[in-house]
């Protein structure tokens, strides 16, 4: 993926687009937010990840002008500690999505991928497939190899994330934000213990090198057909 | 206290307009009253001159009556002084008998009534006189006539009582808004002294006031020492967190540093392995502890209901309760629910579910095994509700049941266990953020998270 790195501090970025360049992606870097606009209007990127403090023009500006631009590059915004309370800013400004600093790296290349990977319209689907596995989001069932299988709430909408984003990996912070609406930490096993609960139920009748849902260690979680 | 400040008061100013709007009413009142007063006065006078008339024409019809010019001479012996005027004129005007004054000519002079000047040497009272012309049955004319005396001494009582009256108001509006504005000065000076007093540093000074009742400058007081009190709070807040940060953090940093010099010294592959990865783990309790801390700020530092949606809070329980209910069960726990039905408020659903996602996760790493844990919604007379987290735990002893709620705050007994100490303060945060009141009571054995709010009235559509 060609991906655009705005972010003034030299460090960060360094780390950034060594990571990033290292999962095989095409990096550009610009430190400033003027250099950043001029490079995310001229050029095209798969995603953009931007910081929200720049000198010269802050992310949230930028974001607002490439917007109006009608540049639709999906758009990571990276904010400080302490800035979440305005993510929602960010995500008004036309943001796709937010990861607050300090990070790990993987939670950003997993934030990154499944921007990547984004439909360019999110077109309304009534059914999901991963290899045997059907999800009928209407009718909100689900079967695998024809079986249907009985699923709390909960676990139909960790499922349903989990399909939508087949073959990406997904951190367990994108799970507690997205399926939980948790924005904060939990300090017991939520997300573990319904993987694993959701695991039972769609691949242990399947037997060994069935699996779909596979734990990455490390960073995350990710539902794939079998090879 | 100075003079020139005392006459720049709204009192004092307030005062004299209020005399200045007195005085002009009173002006307006008094020509009033006054015209009303002079005209009641003309006609009495009148009324009197036509008595006086009609006295005279009766005894002149009498059969027996004298002529006119006998009894005008008969009544002029018995006026003694020159109040009342009397004459007869003849056809052409000329004064046959009489007392009208010199130079007062009738001559052409129709019957009815006239008003004539009388010389100043005539009578030092009074310049004119009210008089009636009647024309007698032979032609001449009679003459009857009162001074006006009577009625200017009565315009002069009134203005003389006016001006006064006006007076007096204009020295007890000076007065009184003096006073006044001296007493304004006084209490604007108090708060201008408290004021003083918190910009030098002292945030504990708070503007004097009557507890109970007082004017609108007690009111005024004791909302600014709402203020203060709520400003205090907010600093000290402040000051709290950064001692906490001074203290909590220090402790880690310091092993970090340690670590990563003894790792230094080592140089063995190995340890330096083992030397970084505790060393991340340290820096990873260290921004855990700082994101809490700075949440806890945020929460506190948010304006009151800013944002804030309803909520259906038994659906959020029931979520809550079904999410965590696998996970109690792992760990050997059980999770029961007894949550009422559409219990809505106004509140921040995020921040919701971390609260109650911090109490059960407390109840939760302080129980033992086998230990019961109760989430329960009631609805609380008609507008509240009582949300409960009631565990089978150890505990908590009643001299404690305040002070976990502070930052960093840890029982003995959890200080081996994991966590920043700051959960509750959290769960207090927002609490406090929503208007909800937060109380820990026993549950015999155990510990019960209680919290208490209003809900949202349901408006049938």
């Amino acid at each position: 993926m060609r991906i655009l790195v705005i972010e003034d501090d030299n460090e960060t970025a360094a780390y950034i687009v060594r990571g990033l360049s290292e999962h095989g992606h095409a990096v550009e870097r610009a430190p400033t937010g003027r250099d950043g606009l001029f490079l995310a209007t001229d050029s095209s990127y798969e995603v953009i990840v931007v910081d929200r403090m720049l000198p010269g023009m802050d992310g949230l500006t930028l974001l607002k002008t490439l917007r109006a631009a009608d540049v639709r590059t999906p758009v990571l915004v990276l904010t400080a500690l302490g800035e979440v309370d305005q993510r929602v800013e960010g995500l008004d400004a036309g943001a796709d999505d937010y990861l607050v600093k300090p990070f790990v790296f993987t939670e950003l290349l997993a934030r990154v991928q499944a921007l990547g990977r984004r439909p360019p319209l999110q077109e309304q689907v009534s059914a999901l497939q991963v290899a045997d596995l059907e999800m009928d989001l209407l009718r909100r069932e689900v079967r695998r190899a024809g079986k249907t299988i009985e699923l709390q709430p909960r676990e139909f909408r960790l499922l349903e994330y989990l399909m939508r984003h087949a073959g990406e990996v997904v951190t367990r912070t994108m799970l507690l934000e997205q399926v939980w609406d948790f924005h904060f930490d939990p300090q017991t096993s939520v997300v573990e213990t319904h993987i694993s609960r959701l695991r039972a139920k769609i691949d242990r009748a399947h037997g060994p090198g069935h699996e779909l849902l596979h734990t990455v260690r490390g960073a995350g979680y990710c539902l794939r057909a079998p090879a | 206290m100075r003079l020139p400040e005392l006459l720049r008061t709204s009192a004092l100013r307030l005062a004299l307009w209020q005399a200045l709007l007195f005085l002009f009413t009173a002006a307006v009142l008094a020509g009033i009253v006054g015209w009303q007063v002079h005209v009641f006065g003309r006609d009495q006078l009148r009324a009197a001159v036509r008595a006086d008339t009609q006295r005279l024409l009766d005894e002149l019809e009498e059969p027996d009556g004298e002529r006119p010019e006998a009894l005008i001479a008969t009544r002029l012996r018995a006026i003694p002084t020159t109040h009342d005027l009397l004459a007869l004129l003849s056809h052409d005007g000329r004064m046959l008998i009489g007392n009208l004054p010199p130079g007062v000519d009738l001559r052409g002079v129709a019957a009815g009534w006239h008003s004539v000047n009388m010389p100043p040497s005539y009578d030092a009272d009074d310049s004119s006189a009210e008089i009636w012309l009647q024309r007698l049955p032979d032609g001449r004319m009679l003459v009857v006539g009162r001074n006006r005396s009577s009625l200017v001494q009565l315009d002069e009582t009134l203005a003389g009582a006016f001006l006064i009256a006006s007076i007096v108001t204009l020295l007890l509006a000076l007065v009184g808004g003096l006073l006044l504005g001296r007493s304004y000065l006084r209490r604007v000076r108090m708060v201008g002294e408290s004021a003083r007093r918190i910009m030098a540093g002292d945030l504990a000074a708070r503007v004097p006031a009557r507890s109970i009742g007082g004017d609108e400058f007690d009111l005024l007081a004791r909302q600014l020492n709402v203020m203060l009190a709520r400003i205090q709070e907010l600093m000290e807040g402040m000051r709290q967190v950064s001692n906490d940060i001074a203290h909590d953090l220090r402790t880690p940093l310091t092993h970090l540093r340690q670590r990563l010099e003894t790792a230094a010294q080592d140089g063995a592959a190995d340890a330096l392995r083992a030397a970084l990865d505790s060393a991340q783990r340290d820096v990873d309790q260290v921004l855990a502890t700082f994101a809490a801390m700075l949440a806890i700020a945020r929460i506190e530092a948010r304006e009151r209901r800013a944002g804030f949606e309803r909520v259906d809070l038994s659906r959020l329980l029931g979520a809550l309760a079904e999410d965590y209910a696998p996970v109690a069960e792992e760990r050997g726990q059980r999770l029961a629910a007894r949550i009422a039905p559409d219990v809505y408020v106004q509140a921040d659903h995020r921040l919701l579910l971390q609260l109650f996602a911090n109490l059960i996760e407390n109840a939760m790493t302080h129980c033992p095994e086998h230990t019961e844990i109760t989430l329960g919604l009631a609805r609380e007379g008609t507008r509240g509700f009582r949300a409960m987290v009631a565990d089978r735990g150890p505990g908590i002893p009643q001299a404690e049941r305040t002070a976990v709620f502070k930052r960093f705050y840890r029982l003995d007994r959890s200080r081996a266990t994991s966590g920043s100490g700051l959960g509750l303060a959290l769960v207090q945060a927002i609490a406090e953020l929503h208007g909800f009141s937060m109380m820990i009571e026993d549950n015999n054995p155990g510990t019960r998270m209680l919290l208490r709010g209003v809900v949202v009235i349901e408006v049938t559509a």
